[in-house]
């Protein structure tokens, strides 16, 4: 079925309950609304990640300045992931939106992919991490037990 | 706003190209040079994706974190292993050497 064909469906479908000039408009500025909405949320999340890269190029810049070992990086890594689950959920906010007005099933499988991705990606940073956060918190746990150990031992 | 979003993805993926280069050169670990590039490309993927939802920006955000998944899944299982045959070798050593 086409655009205007399943448009006019719909129209006849709200004329039982409103005008049929009505009903269009009101389609018309729905689609308008959620249009902008989408477009206002989806800029939003592209921010967010972008201040998420730059934030860590710097981070990881000046722990190469600062001191040269592998485990300073995870903190700047975890901020990084932070910031790419904040922009997904953004993201995936202006996918469901845009099902909202979405013409096609080609468009709507567009959407279904996009939001799988996403939704994966979300799913497997936050376990890394909860399990980057996990292991700085038993390295941490580690150097008090053997710091306590060398202050009893003296 | 899909140019400067493209252009946006570039810069992040070039980021990630310039910090691995500079990382490997100072840590040289390969398991963090290989994550930050990931990440930051992974990031590039996400902003490619909210310029314009085609099918191949699609397939090539869901390549991307496929090959981050197994690569990261790879450096830990390998980690993993040498942190497990590590005491074991050790202490072959040392009854060898009677110590």
């Amino acid at each position: 079925m086409s655009r205007s064909a399943r448009r006019a469906a719909a129209t006849a479908g709200y004329s039982a309950v409103m005008p049929p000039q009505l009903a269009d408009q009101a389609e018309t500025t729905l689609q308008q609304v959620v249009s902008l909405l989408v477009i206002f949320v989806e800029a939003a999340g592209a921010l967010v990640i972008v201040v998420g890269a730059v934030w860590a190029f710097v981070g990881f810049v000046r722990v190469l300045l600062t001191s040269r070992s592998a485990e300073m990086f995870i903190p700047v890594r975890l901020r990084l992931g932070r910031f790419l689950t904040l922009g997904l959920e953004f993201q995936l906010a202006s996918d469901v939106l845009r099902t909202a007005v979405s013409p096609s099933f080609e468009e709507l499988g567009k959407l279904a992919a996009v939001a799988t991705i996403r939704t994966a990606l979300n799913y497997f940073l936050s376990r890394e991490i909860a399990e980057e956060r996990r292991q700085v918190a038993e390295a941490q746990a580690t150097d008090q037990q053997a710091q306590q150990a060398g202050g009893t031992s003296r | 706003m899909t140019a400067a979003l493209h252009l946006m993805a570039a810069m992040v993926a070039l980021s990630g190209l310039v910090a691995a280069l500079f990382i490997l050169l100072g840590t040289r670990r390969v398991d963090v040079t290989v994550g930050v590039f990931l990440d930051l490309l992974v990031a590039a993927g996400l902003l490619r994706l909210a310029a314009a939802s085609t099918w191949s920006a699609i397939i090539g955000a869901g390549a991307i974190l496929g090959i981050r998944q197994i690569v990261m899944w790879a450096f830990r299982r390998g980690g993993r292993a040498l942190g497990g045959w590590r005491p074991l070798i050790t202490r072959h050593l040392r009854t060898e050497s009677g110590t």
